[in-house]
């Protein structure tokens, strides 16, 4: 189920509200793992033997693995591997047998299956309890209840914020009471990010699919338009879904971190990646990054595992080499600026302006890699199919003013004081179901993570 | 005392949101709609099956039929029109609102396809042996051009190239003289001729058989206002302007026969339907497969006509000089060309009449006229 679209609105979402705060607080938790079943499970039951597998393995494999007080790391290594296959499985098995049989030349047929929503994000979530519980960061969960509940949370359940064990853990034995300051807000946030979903993200994409299917059409400042375009539909989309999931849950009385800061005001790639997906960033810096060492054992393991970090981040995206080139990408810019760009007093001094500019225009070009659409943006891009067409220029210029918005939204300080702060959240409610009514919804970018 | 307050008010606010959203829902999936859309003029989604694990679809059609049955679907659906038009957005709608009117985007596709389409009609007036003339009037949007900024002026002025074989065309009628108002000869909120529109169609169509055209003044004029077209609906904006429909037919008895309907009448205009979503099937009773009107009056011989809705207007002109005229609107008759004429019977003439967009784009127009 999809949160911009009528039947989340207009039914799951008000009828789960109203119900979990009526219920007794005993029978709350029971009622949100139902909830969140029938939730993952309306686009395809199928996929609810998978999440329910997941819960089984890590609730009963972390309490295998903690039976005799210290945990045992070979079971540990079971239970990552286990929890790893269906990902593999889904997500990657095609692009190896695809890349094995390039490299062998043997002819290996897989018919990749569809991708179970949220898979990534789930699996990782599974993780995290996994190894905080091994590392001692956190205590084995005995109720299979509640730990069903961490891992299905139907607001984060299929794109994000990746919550850690530890994160949830206080909520989910004593949850709050939602009180009516915290529900409103709750809302309020909801709206904001459907807002960003519906009427800035959804036309952003609109832009970005007329453009990226014609670049003789398109030429070089149609190519430019529609990256800029799938820049501001990547951000709205993803930190919109954020700003729901987050809102939904403080409905419910749950806090879960936040996923994005701001991102495009960053003034290096560094800052970039404190602000964009802290939860996925956060993850790997706690679970992979510092276990290999960090930055504490010199420049050059520095380096090599800033590489490894960011090839799989790249990978965790999806199976495709340009995902894992967008993720070396990365790498490469953010070991340059680590050891020389940050280093010197010159960059430091240059105006805020220009550090903000170059870092978008390199996150910018990053997205093209990552958009998949290769040499031919690229070509695109540097003029390889002419200026633009006048079919090109009318697609411009009726998106000019969303994308002045847009570029408001992502550049610009936030204001201090918002004087029509409390008409915003109904407003964007009502102009988001105008447009659901009018055009339809498009299913998030991050579902295809 | 006042944070007390203040929560409860919170707590009303989120409730009563709430409630809301589920009182639309529950009104969207249980309360009994009709199945047709007047104000989107299609029909709405149907309920969604039952499901099964096999092919589990039920996610799309309950939101496609929620959505085709959320509340105030129509107030929705001209927020959201006036806020994208609003944000300069206009070209992006369905239907643009430019120069005070509404227009269909301009009309895309292959000059290849209208040269196409001459041989199909070429040939088939060849083997009938008859005299034949293609119309196809230049669209609004072509029309308003030099009204419009630079940017949509070269859009529609891309339909040049549709023309261009047109009118190196023996048999093409051109209706609409340089310096025509676009303002008379269209509707404001419908992609269809006025009368007047249709007027200057019917002189050429004189003029090219040879006919003497009658007066306006000497057709039997009725008006219907508060029309509100197509490209109104389409473009989702709620409406600010209509339309008067001013329809003609002849003063002489006539005879209006749909022979799939096994109906017929004796009369060209039908004023009831001028109340309906559809107020242009005011001509004709709307859209058939096939229809003969004879008029025992007339002068002329017989006109077989090939058409779209743009000929619904001018059929009832061109019944003042032909005895008999059959028109074939190939979108809802199911034989070929070929077929009609010869269920027509003996023609005097032929008249391919068809908008710019049926004529290049019509797939139903491009397979049966090859037949």
């Amino acid at each position: 189920m999809i949160f911009s679209s009528f039947t989340f609105l207009l039914l799951f979402m008000p009828c789960v509200l109203l119900l979990y705060w009526v219920m007794p607080p005993r029978l709350r938790m029971p009622f949100l793992l139902a909830a969140s079943l029938f939730f993952y499970g309306w686009g395809n039951p199928a996929y609810l033997l998978l999440i329910l597998w997941t819960m089984l393995l890590n609730w009963g494999g972390v309490l295998l693995m903690t039976r005799k007080g210290t945990p045992s790391r070979l079971l540990l290594i079971v239970l990552l591997v286990l929890n790893v296959l269906p990902l593999i499985w889904f997500k990657y098995a095609g692009f190896l047998a695809d890349n094995l049989g390039r490299l062998t030349g043997l002819r290996l047929v897989f018919a990749a299956p569809p991708l179970p929503p949220g898979i990534s994000f789930f699996t990782f979530q599974a993780l995290s309890y996994d190894l905080d519980v091994y590392r001692g960061d956190a205590r084995p969960q005995k109720s299979f209840l509640l730990f069903s509940v961490y891992l299905s949370l139907f607001p984060q359940l299929v794109a994000g914020p990746i919550v850690r064990y530890t994160d949830l853990e206080a909520q989910l034995t004593a949850p709050a009471r939602p009180c009516g300051a915290e529900m409103r807000e709750g809302l309020r946030r909801f709206c904001i990010g459907l807002g960003k979903k519906v009427l800035l993200a959804d036309s952003m994409g609109r832009l970005w699919g007329s453009i990226n299917g014609n670049w003789t059409q398109a030429g070089t400042l149609g190519a430019w338009v529609g990256l800029l375009a799938f820049s501001f539909q990547i951000f709205f989309d993803f930190s919109g879904y954020s700003d729901m999931a987050i809102g939904l849950c403080r409905c419910m009385g749950f806090r879960i971190p936040e996923n994005f800061d701001r991102p495009y005001r960053a003034l290096s790639l560094t800052d970039f990646w404190r602000r964009w997906h802290m939860t996925l960033t956060g993850w790997f810096k706690a679970y992979v990054y510092i276990p290999l060492g960090g930055s504490r054992r010199g420049a050059v393991r520095r380096n090599l595992n800033v590489l490894i970090v960011w090839a799989l981040t790249g990978l965790w995206h999806g199976a495709g080499w340009h995902f894992v080139l967008w993720g070396l990408y990365f790498a490469l810019l953010l070991i340059f600026e680590k050891s020389v760009l940050l280093k010197s007093a010159v960059w430091s001094k240059v105006p805020r302006i220009l550090r903000q500019g170059v870092t978008f225009f390199a996150v910018m070009l990053g997205w093209g890699l990552f958009s998949g659409f290769g040499l031919k943006l690229f070509a695109a891009l540097t003029g390889g199919y002419g200026a633009a067409s006048s079919e090109t220029l009318l697609l411009c210029a009726a998106y000019g003013p969303l994308m002045m918005i847009c570029a408001g939204f992502c550049f610009l300080p936030a204001p201090e004081r918002f004087p029509l702060r409390r008409f915003a959240a109904p407003l964007l409610l009502l102009l988001s179901l105008a447009a659901l009514a009018a055009r339809g919804f498009i299913p998030f970018v991050y579902f295809q993570f | 005392m006042m944070t007390k307050k203040r929560m409860s008010w919170d707590t009303a606010a989120v409730l009563l949101t709430l409630i809301l959203l589920l009182a639309a829902g529950v009104y969207a999936l249980l309360w009994p709609h009709p199945d047709f859309s007047d104000s989107e003029r299609r029909y709405l989604t149907e309920a969604p099956g039952v499901p099964s694990l096999s092919a589990w679809k039920t996610d799309q059609e309950l939101e496609d039929y929620l959505s085709d049955r959320v509340p105030f679907r129509p107030v929705l659906i001209g927020t959201d029109a006036v806020l994208r038009t609003a944000l300069g957005e206009r070209t992006l709608l369905d239907a643009w609102p430019a120069a005070g009117a509404i227009l269909e985007p301009p009309v895309t596709g292959s000059p290849s396809a209208v040269t196409r389409r001459l041989e199909q009609f070429g040939s088939l007036a060849a083997a009938l042996n008859v005299p034949w003339n293609v119309l196809v009037p230049e669209t609004h949007g072509y029309l308003l051009r030099n009204r419009l900024n630079a940017l949509l002026r070269a859009q529609y002025l891309t339909e040049e190239a549709l023309f261009e074989p047109l009118r190196t065309d023996a048999h093409f009628l051109d209706v609409f003289p340089d310096g025509t108002d676009p303002q008379e000869v269209y509707y404001r909120t419908d992609h269809h001729w006025t009368l007047q529109g249709a007027y200057m169609a019917y002189l050429a169509c004189c003029r090219a058989g040879q006919l003497s055209p009658l007066a306006l003044d000497d057709f039997s004029l009725s008006r219907y206002p508060g029309f509100l077209g197509t490209t109104q609906s389409r473009s989702g904006l709620p409406p600010v302007h209509s339309d008067t429909l001013v329809c003609a037919e002849p003063r002489a008895a006539v005879r209006l026969t749909l022979p799939e309907q096994e109906a017929a009448f004796d009369r060209l205009i039908f004023p009831q339907r001028a109340e309906t979503y559809d107020g242009y099937a005011v001509y004709l009773d709307g859209n058939h497969g096939m229809l003969e009107i004879c008029n025992d009056d007339a002068p002329g011989g017989t006109l077989l006509v090939y058409k779209d809705s743009f000929a619904n207007c001018l059929l009832p002109l061109l019944a003042a000089n032909y005895s008999r005229i059959v028109a074939v609107d190939a979108r809802y008759y199911a034989g070929s060309f070929s077929d009609a004429a010869a269920a027509a019977g003996a023609v005097d003439r032929l008249l391919f009449l068809y908008s710019l967009d049926s004529l290049v784009n019509d797939t139903a127009v491009a397979r049966k006229a090859g037949h």
